[in-house]
């Protein structure tokens, strides 16, 4: 009985919208509001919002803990060219996962999955890599480094600073442009902001002692990728 | 190719094209709203809230990416969203196929083959909406709507290997419960 039926696809047959739901649709349009902010514009907003939220955390650690300098006090001692190494890979490290989180690509959906991934996770330990081995200082630098937090709080609280003022720049530049894998972009745009908030850090902090360096600067810095992932997809979605 | 300068159009502020956008994008937006979510009500709020929020975030259109996979991405994210809500909510809304199954058994071999494909129909929508939503989003888009694993991967978030083998997961579930019903084979897949 089986094996006289004819074969059959039921999958080439394509439903067509009924013709009420285009008045629907339309009606609805009509009364609902759209941005005119284009993706662009957005991105470059939040690109220079980049060194005001830097600039932001570190003025303002200034006026919280009150005496501590705006930057770290053997920044114009160290050896010029170490510090531009580091100092450019951790602006590189910072602008590479800002540039795979926010560009929207060709096909205007974001970075491959794969990619959102890799600045998701790398961020945290590349930049632990290159602030903790073979960290670079001066004596005067670690003078001033013994008087901080051993744990790093108040560097923990300029990373946050930093940070939730790049992940807000962020996330109201990709605000409604994220309909696939939102997640994935959120945690790559809270790894990004981390990198940010990292690049401040070194900046402004001379500390070469490792429980202060992990706990003060790698973990917020690892944090904020989490922080993004469970914060912005709801913001990003359409 | 036309569709995306109409929503280039549209994206740039010109109301006016609202009416080609539509007429340009809504016949495959609505299938695919009715493969994700069933041929009942669903459908058509699943495309009217997934069509406002195209219009809601036009501007975020990127120029010269292809409006059609945009909007399927958008329609997806939508479903996600009612999905989420749903589930805050639980509510049974898919029946067994058991019944159509009867029907279809009772009706082989008649003359009334209209019918009898309409319950086929039935039967593989029904099967699409057992399924999850990864492998049914996955096989609509792949095997239906005849995106490449690559635009697929883009517009579902994830790899081309991972919609391939969604695809070939939901494949398998539509050719058995086909079998059931005394089919050998599908034409395509």
């Amino acid at each position: 009985m089986a094996d006289a039926r004819p074969p059959f696809d039921p999958l080439l047959k394509k439903p067509a919208p009924p013709p009420d739901l285009a008045l629907r649709v339309r009606s609805a349009v009509a009364k609902t509001p759209a941005s005119r902010s284009t993706a662009t514009r957005r991105i470059g907003f939040a690109l220079v919002a980049i060194p005001v939220a830097i600039w932001g955390g570190l003025f303002g650690s200034q006026i919280i803990f009150h005496g501590r300098p705006l930057f770290r006090v053997d920044l114009w001692l160290l050896p010029e060219a170490e510090l531009a190494e580091r100092f450019v890979v951790l602006v590189l490290l910072a602008a590479l996962a800002t540039g795979i989180a926010l560009i929207p690509g060709r096909r205007g959906l974001g970075a491959r999955v794969v990619l959102l991934l890799i600045a998701s996770l790398a961020v945290a330990p590349l930049y632990t890599l290159v602030t903790m081995v073979e960290p670079i200082g001066t004596p005067e630098g670690d003078a001033a480094a013994r008087a901080l937090h051993p744990l790093g709080l108040p560097c923990a609280l300029v990373a946050f600073t930093v940070g939730m003022l790049a992940l807000g720049a962020f996330g109201l530049a990709l605000r409604r442009a994220v309909p696939a894998a939102p997640v994935n972009r959120a945690a790559a745009l809270g790894a990004a902001a981390g990198g940010w908030a990292g690049v401040a850090l070194f900046l402004q902090c001379p500390a070469k002692n490792t429980l202060h360096m992990l706990v003060g600067h790698s973990l917020p810095v690892a944090l904020f990728a989490l922080l993004g992932a469970i914060v912005l997809p709801r913001l990003l979605r359409p | 190719m036309e569709a995306d300068q109409i929503m280039r159009r549209y994206a740039g502020g010109d109301d006016a094209a609202f009416d080609a956008l539509y007429a340009a994008l809504s016949p495959r937006l609505y299938s695919f709203c009715v493969r994700l979510a069933g041929r009942n009500g669903d459908a058509e709020d699943l495309f009217q809230d997934a069509f406002l929020k195209l219009h809601r975030s036009r501007a975020t259109y990127v120029s010269g990416a292809n409006a059609l996979h945009w909007a399927f991405a958008i329609v997806r994210s939508t479903h996600l969203d009612r999905l989420r809500k749903r589930a805050r909510r639980p509510e049974t809304l898919i029946g067994s196929t058991d019944d159509v199954l009867g029907a279809i058994l009772e009706s082989a071999g008649s003359p009334e083959s209209e019918l009898h494909a309409e319950a086929l129909a039935r039967i593989v929508e029904q099967e699409l909406q057992r399924m999850s939503e990864k492998n049914r989003s996955a096989y609509i888009l792949l095997k239906i709507e005849g995106l490449t694993a690559v635009e697929a991967a883009a517009v579902l978030g994830t790899t081309g290997d991972a919609v391939k083998q969604r695809a070939s997961r939901a494949y398998e579930a539509l050719r058995e419960a086909l079998s059931r019903a005394g089919f050998q084979q599908v034409s395509r897949g």
